[in-house]
């Protein structure tokens, strides 16, 4: 059997090793992705960020037993950040999946952030692309708290969840981070402790429509859960099948994709031209020229920087 | 095209709830550079089995004080078997007595490290094996 045919029957060890590859950006798995590209497209993508601590992990462990309920298969792509000093990384959302173990129908995979410009959200959405090939039919995906980078991969999801827990300071710091505009559904988790309804109340006063239809809007729901007992998980769960519905009776899951695929397109582009390029000028000894009279202020960098673009023109 | 990160599953296997130990050894790996998968306590020879497919580590360690070491690794050895992953390095750590030692590298341990042994021992020698693994296409 070939490697695609083997991803396609939901083989764990090729699917595991695929992933590794395109995290690596090797040629010979781009090769796949190219391959299966065009067989993409079934999966529901949820992403779920949030500050640290909130829950994020007991609640993706809590969502896929509600959508296994459902008798959906379900993808787990888990986000830890990798330490800035060492590359190296501590991999504990798994920790909190652990029931989730001995059922063929999920598979959980850890990715640490590794941190290069855009290489984290280029490998998640390959490894979105390979479970949703593999036959999943929900790929949920965790991001590291909250921040910019958190918003680039929360975009490739159909479906963002924002998880919050109660206290002032996380309503804040998320509309901080603009995290608040791309949330499809807001979460009040460990709603077991005091402030609740508070934070519940606080959001539905900066809470949001989302007007990606035209003419129509989607009313941001807030939903309550408490991850460990599983209270108010299965209401989310729905609450996710009815966004996605929600598009796909408006024929407009087609405006996700595109956006999720532009985005992408233009970070893969954006990746190509930068090696290109900086390969040019690496090879062209007039840049230590430039970085000399940059250097003694004889030069400022806009103006090499628009005479470096100016000759590369030139030189095609 | 990015070098070769070596992943790590650190599984503690037993129903004695502390993990000091594992913890140390992957606060090591890290700094290290490696990643380091860890699924908590209480996991049983079968998930950690599943748990190294899925996250396609390079090397499995694993921590028993329980002294159950010589019933659940045999457990493991053929839950990987019978996974076709047979060939994914597992090292033990933990509570045991030194006759266990041979007895475990005959069941396929590559390496052991007796509680107290120094912790850049384990690294450099997780690091080694991570290193030696293949890591390319499944074929
Ligand atoms: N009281 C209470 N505690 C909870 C609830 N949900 C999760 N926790 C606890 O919150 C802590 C963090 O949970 P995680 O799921 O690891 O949080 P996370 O958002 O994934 O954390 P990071 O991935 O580190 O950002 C754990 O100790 C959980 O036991 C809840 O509903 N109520
Ligand atoms: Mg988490």
């Amino acid at each position: 059997m070939d490697l695609v045919e083997k991803i396609k029957a939901g083989d764990v060890r090729s699917t595991a090793r695929l992933i590794s590859m395109v995290e690596r950006r090797e040629p010979e798995a781009v090769a796949v992705i190219k391959e299966i590209y065009s067989q993409c497209g079934k999966a529901h993508i949820i992403g779920i960020t949030g500050p640290p601590g909130v829950g994020k992990s007991c609640l993706v462990s809590a969502l896929v037993g509600s959508f296994r309920k459902m008798g959906k298969s379900v993808g787990v792509l888990a986000v830890d950040p990798s330490s800035p000093f060492s590359g190296g990384a501590l991999l504990g959302d798994r920790a909190r999946m652990i029931d989730l173990t001995g059922d063929r129908d999920v598979f959980i995979r850890s990715l640490a952030s590794r941190g290069a410009h855009g290489g984290l959200s280029s490998a998640v959405n390959d490894a979105a692309d390979i479970m949703d090939v593999s036959g999943k039919d929900i790929v949920l995906i965790e991001t590291v708290g909250v921040g910019q980078g958190e918003i680039e991969i929360a975009r490739l999801a159909h479906t963002v969840i924002l998880a919050l827990m109660p206290g002032y300071g996380d309503t804040l710091q998320a509309m901080k981070a603009g995290i608040m505009e791309i949330a499809d559904i807001m979460v009040v988790n460990k709603s077991d402790k005091p402030g609740a309804d508070q934070t519940v109340a606080e959001l539905s006063s900066v809470q949001n429509y989302k007007c990606d239809v035209e003419g129509d809007h989607w009313k941001v729901p807030i939903v309550k859960t408490q991850a460990l007992s599983k209270e108010g998980v299965d209401e989310l769960a729905q609450e996710t099948v009815n966004h996605y519905d929600y598009y796909k009776q408006r024929s407009a899951i087609g405006i996700k994709n595109r956006e999720r695929r532009t985005t992408q397109f233009l970070d893969i582009l954006t990746l190509q031209i930068r090696t290109e390029f900086l390969e040019t000028l690496k090879n062209d000894h007039s840049l230590q020229k430039w970085v000399k009279m940059i250097g003694d202020l004889e030069l400022d960098p806009y103006t090499a920087s628009e005479q470096v673009v100016e000759m590369i023109r030139k030189s095609r | 095209m990015e070098e070769k990160t070596i992943r790590v599953l650190m599984a503690k296997i037993g129903l004695d709830g502390h993990d000091r130990g594992a913890l140390i050894i992957v606060q090591a790996l890290k700094e290290a550079g490696m990643e380091v998968i860890y699924t908590g306590l209480k996991n049983v020879p079968e998930t950690v089995a599943e748990i190294a497919l899925q996250e396609d580590v390079d090397v499995i360690g694993i921590s028993i004080l329980s002294g159950a070491h010589l019933v659940v690794v045999p457990i493991l050895m053929d839950e990987l078997k019978k996974s076709d992953a047979e060939d994914i390095p597992v090292v033990l750590g933990g509570v045991l007595h030194p006759d266990d030692i041979p007895k475990l590298k005959e069941m396929g341990i590559k390496e052991v490290f007796p509680a107290g042994s120094p912790v850049e021992n384990a690294v450099e020698c997780i690091k080694k094996l991570g290193m030696a693994g293949d890591k390319g296409m499944i074929k």
